[in-house]
């Protein structure tokens, strides 16, 4: 059948003039293709330039070479700290995260009982104001008189000072971040649903139970979404801004200094563009090395059925 | 499906026209209201020149807008004063229009920043020395020596602040000032105790002494603390230290001095109070505090005596003393330095400024002078209230007005002390560092106010981070 269709009917005639078609198309993409560039492409390579300049808003930007980044590694240990703290984080945060959300997804997707509620009910945090959030997790983690450590008094035990105590802090905003874990569970949901029922049949035939079956059948399967969650995990938890603004703003005593906190610091309360800039570019250049690596490292243990 | 096809030619003129309009219509801006310069003067005096545009007004008689700049939430009463300010000073002056504008601490200064980078600041803003110095040195404030000469304004008659006249010129216009450091304490609290209320020969140690005493507990269950010392910076320990004789900066502002003896006293001082007296919270506990919804750990009877207290005059007199009965709030000043023998206090004016870039700065110069004027000013005390205060010299003084206008419910509050410590006020040192430089150094302290930490080591930390600041590029 396919023969029979005229070849200058799938390929179209390549000329040296612009097709009628490809301008309808570039302006009717051109909304998205303008805001792109101006608001992305430009600024991007713009904060590559500001990186190597004096900046603070007012006046024109002065060149200073590689000052910006000289400061930056030799002579302020405070991005040193919000390094420190943001990797801490995300150590913490981001493989419990995802233990807990593909733990969740393996029981909403079990046959049980109210299934529909139970994932509504889970997703449902992570659809909530983060600012709302934060708040209702600084009155649960109340030192003296916040939920946690009332019932932790209970059962005789001392509840840490949590958001005030610099060991407690950032597991507080790692127990934080699980309640957001619905955005992920859902994705498992989806890569779960996604298994094919005939490995698990084939399983059972060979005697598998469910521990064995959770091995050597889903865990495989769904290692390419576990590898993305974890990726989209790792890149967000560098970016952790919004929690640590509102609940603990950088303290007590840095312990909460996340990077992009230091960050904003710096743009939007000094007014140090050019240091933010620079500060920004390194993140970039972390994130990336990371990413790079995960790839690098994902053919060892992702299986991709195709 | 087509495929009709258009030549590289007839796509570039086409593009060019297209490209051709884009770049007019761009030169040809908004339409605007036409105004006619009919003068320009020019007023000479001594080596500085300024250009008067005297402008006639539009054609449709719209006042000139002033926009002005704050970061008083819309809700206090201090807003609502400003708004009555504002309205009596458009009927004085039916051609002008003033538009204030609110927004939170920092949204507000990113505003400023961002608005005048794009030609856009607000004509008037109600300045922080925090900020004041950079948009100094960017060219974004206006001088204002030409318009007080020319119209005689007499600054002597308000309580400045140095870091608002860089090269000895005038930058700023008076409005309102914080500080002038009291104790505030519950009467209640003392009468319960037994313990005599304090005065103004009270010393350092008697006020410890006080705390420890007025310190209540029910079991290892603190229900009434002493005393309440705030761990952040500008409102907390950095003003004990001035109170100490010690100083946080040198005089060139080049080099942190927390390390003085006297400042390392000074922490001591509140140290002890948090973890060998017990009688005052340290960091943990506050936030605890105040993270469970206590808005006013005074106003709710937890605390006997406060030494950074926000006596809200403002709530005192619209809403009174709260009805539980538990607190009667009075005043005193804080003891004089030991080392020394003097009162110092921290303040902090924060004054107005025009936007050098405004094209109305007649307009605002008029409208910053009526700020400045006595019925705006005895609008502004008479509803605000401390650490808020006046600037104006001869409304302190005045019995029928401002601050010692007597509070229905509250006569017994000694309103003339308030004044009375605005004698031994002076400003916070800002400088072009100051958030980060303040941000560095209170990561180090918090160590202290956690207990982490020996005063000493905490504030030879702070003055190590501070300097790197100060030293950064």
């Amino acid at each position: 059948m396919g023969a029979s269709i005229p070849s200058q009917a799938v390929h179209m005639r390549r000329t040296r003039g612009f097709r009628l078609q490809d301008i309808e198309g570039w302006f009717f993409i051109s909304p998205w293709l303008l805001g792109f560039l101006l608001f992305g492409v430009v600024p991007f390579f713009a904060s590559l330039y500001l990186s190597f300049t004096k900046y603070e808003l007012l006046g024109m930007p002065q060149w200073i070479g590689l000052r910006n980044y000289e400061r930056l590694f030799f002579k302020d240990p405070r991005f040193w700290i919000s390094l420190k703290v943001t990797l801490y984080y995300s150590v913490l945060a981001v493989p419990s995260g995802l233990v807990i959300a593909f733990v969740l997804a393996l029981f909403l997707n079990a046959p049980i009982r109210a299934r529909a509620f139970f994932r509504t009910m889970f997703y449902l945090p992570s659809v909530t104001a983060g600012v709302a959030t934060a708040y209702l997790w600084a009155y649960l983690l109340n030192p003296k008189n916040g939920l946690v450590n009332t019932l932790l008094g209970l059962i005789g035990i001392e509840g840490p000072g949590w958001f005030f105590s610099r060991q407690w802090a950032i597991p507080a905003l790692v127990l934080m971040s699980w309640w957001g874990v619905g955005g992920t569970v859902v994705i498992y949901l989806a890569g779960l649903q996604a298994v094919p029922q005939h490995l698990y049949e084939a399983a059972e035939i060979d005697g598998a139970g469910a521990l064995a079956k959770l091995w050597h059948v889903t865990i495989p399967m769904m290692s390419p979404t576990i590898f993305f969650t974890m990726v989209m995990g790792v890149i967000g938890s560098f970016q952790m801004f919004t929690t640590a603004y509102v609940v603990t703003n950088g303290g007590p005593a840095d312990a909460t200094l996340f990077y992009i906190l230091y960050l904003f610091r710096h743009a939007f309360q000094n007014f140090n563009m050019g240091y933010a800039s620079a500060l920004a570019w390194v993140l970039f250049v972390i994130v990336l090395v990371i990413t790079l690596a995960q790839l690098k490292l994902s053919g060892r243990w992702v299986y991709y059925e195709s | 499906m087509y495929t009709r096809t258009v030549s590289r030619r007839k796509f570039l003129m086409v593009g060019s026209v297209l490209a051709g309009m884009g770049v007019l219509g761009a030169c040809a801006g908004t339409p605007q209201v036409v105004q006619q310069t009919v003068e320009v003067e020019k007023v000479v005096k001594e080596t500085v020149v300024v250009e008067k545009q005297v402008t006639a007004p539009p054609a449709a008689k719209e006042p000139v807008l002033i926009r002005h700049g704050w970061w008083i939430p819309g809700d206090w009463e201090w807003a609502k004063v400003m708004d009555r300010v504002a309205k009596r000073f458009m009927e004085l002056n039916p051609d002008i229009k003033v538009q204030v504008e609110s927004s939170g601490w920092a949204d507000y200064w990113q505003r400023v920043q961002v608005q005048i980078a794009g030609g856009e600041g607000m004509d008037v803003m109600w300045m922080s020395g925090a900020y004041f110095v950079n948009l100094w040195e960017k060219g974004a404030i206006l001088e204002l020596t030409p318009y007080v000469q020319r119209d005689n304004f007499d600054y002597e008659l308000y309580i400045k602040q140095e870091e608002f006249f860089p090269e000895g010129k005038v930058w700023t216009m008076p409005y309102t000032g914080w500080g002038g450091q009291l104790i505030t304490f519950n009467m209640n609290a003392f009468d319960e105790a037994g313990i005599p209320y304090p005065t103004n020969d009270w010393t350092w140690d008697d006020w410890r002494d006080a705390a420890v005493k007025l310190t209540k507990r029910e079991g290892d269950k603190v229900v009434q603390w002493g005393q309440w010392i705030q761990t952040g910076a500008e409102y907390g320990w950095l003003r004990y230290l001035r109170c100490n004789g010690g100083n946080w900066i040198n005089q060139e502002k080049t080099k942190t001095t927390l390390d003085d003896p006297k400042c390392i006293e000074a922490i001591q001082w509140i140290y002890d109070q948090m973890f060998t007296y017990k009688c005052a919270p340290n960091a943990t506990e506050q936030g605890a505090i105040q993270q469970a919804g206590v808005i006013d750990p005074f106003y709710s009877g937890m605390v006997a005596m406060a030494g950074e207290q926000e006596l809200r005059l403002d709530l005192l007199r619209t809403e009174g003393l709260p009805p539980d009965g538990k607190v009667k709030p009075q005043v005193v000043l804080m003891p004089p330095s030991r080392k020394g023998g003097k009162r110092w206090y921290n303040g902090n004016t924060n004054p107005t400024t025009i936007w050098s870039g405004s094209k109305h700065k007649e307009e605002a110069w008029k409208w910053i002078l009526h700020l400045a004027g006595r019925e705006a000013m005895q609008a502004l005390m008479e509803t605000a209230g401390y650490p808020l205060t006046s600037v104006y010299k001869p409304l302190n003084e005045d019995d029928k007005v401002g601050f010692l206008k007597p509070i229905p419910g509250v006569e017994w509050l000694n309103l003339r002390t308030i004044v009375e410590a605005l004698n031994y006020w002076t400003g916070l040192d800002f400088h072009r560092k100051w958030m980060d430089w303040v941000n560095a150094m209170q990561a180090e302290m918090d160590y202290a106010w956690l207990g982490e930490r020996t005063a000493e080591e905490a504030c030879k930390a702070a003055t190590i981070a501070g300097d790197q600041v100060l030293q950064a590029g």
